[in-house]
């Protein structure tokens, strides 16, 4: 058992089991761009092509590119999405369901949480790096979720590949936002922006108060995430620039207990703003209301009561350490 | 501090760009790489980095390989479509549908809860256009006592409320989510290390905080549209004040 236990544990750690996952993510990307270049009905099909393709090379190789190579590869993809070569598309609902859709449909979509939760558990078990487990359990609930979906539904292989394909076209570049915010953060902090901003902002904080430098960072949080629309963007800043020098750094606090609730206070500045149109302008338009602020109105109250809230459970914890 | 233009401050002119371009909804990619480029090169930051220094692209290569992570679940898209293709919008509809409740805020708040329970799942669906607008607002206006035009105006935008209270807090415990991932990734960068399991336990108190002061906010909105019936019409003027 306790052998068991330890090849898990080892298994998971190791680093070749994530690049296996990324190069099937390579593989499928490259996948896409040769199913787009053969679509020859679909105009501007070439610059959608190598979009999928350059991504899927940073995905599958990106270990054993030079760091500068993987940078440039970067730029080109984003130099294609500005010049408008990947069409992004409002989702349509998915059409052609089949008149009376069975809970076999249900299978597939909980396959992938459900090897998620049970590779986490494993490694837990098995005295494992658990957040490393659920990153494995979902790329592996990923596979398996394609072969439970097969049998389930009679598809073929190259539907899959197509139903992944649509799937990812849709949303296009969007997909790789956070990714990109999370390497913006980096890019921060190596051109010395978080130390500019914690010195800026320490400036005004009293010294030694760790409740006062919480509320400076989640109010940043709150007010960044409402004038860009994305508690993500303003987390790679505000967490860099305040969160880490001036709440984490100095006190010593735990940084999940700490980022997560930064997180979240962003989540109330995206309530409370027209910048994220999609979650409080697009319902206006769907639920067919007459005010265009109507669903921010209810929010904004909710998202103040619940920023407060992040500030009290901030300091009980802190008291009470 | 020296002349004008020696100002350190001048690399916050990226922060600058970030917030402007996603405000303006210009391409998320051209407006990142941008912030990314104008900081970095009013830092001074050569292109390609030496044994010295590193360099813009060098740094940027490096981070967006390591975070690949954060993108994972581009794997999980296939069986997702697939999924989709058998219907799976539709057997969440109706399961949704079940949530039989005369009163308005219980749809409310069942919606929210049910919408945390599959954010915890990992279940990335698009609410307003898959539950809201077809399944759970055609509940709350039929949960009204006395319907109205404006009364069914603020169930709807209260459906919507809910939607996204469940979404924003509820994806959170996920472990494998997006947010958790980016979240870890930030905090390896900057030298933090932190487990996503964890993150997604901390999220666990503003989660149920939000269902609370959200199942407040149902209950009163409920009361006051059911007052107003047993009163008078509200004007078209009246807001969602309490």
């Amino acid at each position: 058992m306790t052998d068991g236990a330890s090849f898990i544990a080892r298994a998971i750690a190791r680093p070749a089991v994530l690049e296996a996952a990324f190069a099937l993510i390579g593989a499928l990307l490259w996948g896409y761009a040769i199913q787009i270049a053969c679509d020859r009905r679909r105009a501007g099909r070439w610059p959608a092509a190598g979009y999928w393709l350059l991504l899927g090379a940073l995905f599958g190789l990106g270990a054993q590119l030079p760091h500068w190579v993987a940078g440039l590869l970067v730029v080109a993809l984003v130099g294609i999405e500005a010049a408008g070569g990947v069409r992004m598309q409002a989702t349509p609902p998915p059409s052609s369901a089949p008149p009376a859709p069975g809970l076999r449909a249900l299978w597939p979509a909980l396959t992938i949480p459900a090897a998620t939760f049970a590779v986490a558990g494993l490694a837990a078990l098995s005295g494992g790096d658990v957040g490393r487990g659920a990153v494995i359990g979902l790329a592996a609930g990923g596979v398996l979720a394609v072969g439970v979906a097969l049998a389930a539904g009679g598809f073929s292989g190259r539907a899959a590949l197509a139903a992944g394909c649509r799937l990812t076209e849709d949303i296009g570049p969007l997909h790789l936002l956070p990714q990109l915010l999370a390497s913006l953060g980096l890019l921060f902090t190596a051109a010395g922006v978080g130390r500019l901003l914690a010195d800026a902002v320490g400036g005004i904080v009293p010294r030694g108060s760790a409740i006062g430098a919480a509320i400076a960072y989640f109010l940043g949080m709150a007010l960044f995430t409402a004038l860009a629309g994305n508690a993500f963007a303003a987390f790679s800043v505000i967490t860099t620039g305040v969160g880490i020098p001036l709440v984490i750094a100095p006190f010593g606090l735990d940084p999940a207990f700490v980022a997560i609730l930064g997180l979240t206070a962003g989540s109330c500045g995206t309530l409370s703003t027209p910048m994220a149109a999609n979650f409080n302008l697009l319902p206006v338009g769907l639920y067919g209301l007459a005010d265009p602020y109507a669903v921010i109105r209810l929010q904004w109250r909710l998202a103040a009561a619940l920023w407060l809230a992040h500030v009290v459970v901030f300091s009980l914890v802190v008291l009470h350490r | 501090m020296g002349a004008w233009w020696e100002w350190s401050a001048w690399k916050l002119l990226g922060v600058v760009v970030l917030a402007v371009g996603l405000a303006r909804r210009w391409p998320t990619g051209p407006v990142v790489l941008s912030a990314g480029l104008v900081t970095a090169g009013l830092a001074g930051m050569p292109l390609v980095g030496g044994e010295a220094r590193a360099g813009i692209l060098d740094t940027l290569g490096k981070a967006f390989v390591e975070n690949r992570v954060i993108t994972l679940y581009l794997l999980t898209l296939p069986a997702i479509g697939l999924a989709e293709r058998m219907g799976l919008q539709a057997v969440m509809a109706r399961l949704m549908g079940r949530l039989t409740s005369v009163s308005l805020a219980w749809v409310l708040i069942g919606f929210q809860a049910a919408r945390i329970a599959m954010g915890a799942l990992g279940l990335r669906l698009q609410g307003h256009v898959a539950f809201g607008r077809p399944i759970v607002a055609p509940m709350a206006g039929a949960a009204l006592r006395a319907p109205s035009p404006v009364r069914e105006a603020q169930a709807k935008a209260a459906v919507a409320a809910a939607e996204n209270y469940g979404n924003f807090f509820g994806q959170n415990l996920f472990p494998a989510s997006a947010g958790c991932l980016l979240v870890a990734g930030v905090m390896k960068g900057a030298g933090y290390p932190t487990d996503v399991v964890k993150l997604s336990l901390y999220a666990i108190p503003m989660v149920v905080i939000s269902l609370g002061l959200a199942a407040i906010q149902f209950a009163r909105l409920e009361r006051r549209l059911q007052r107003a019936s047993a009163q008078r019409e509200p004007t078209a003027g009246d807001r969602a004040d309490d």
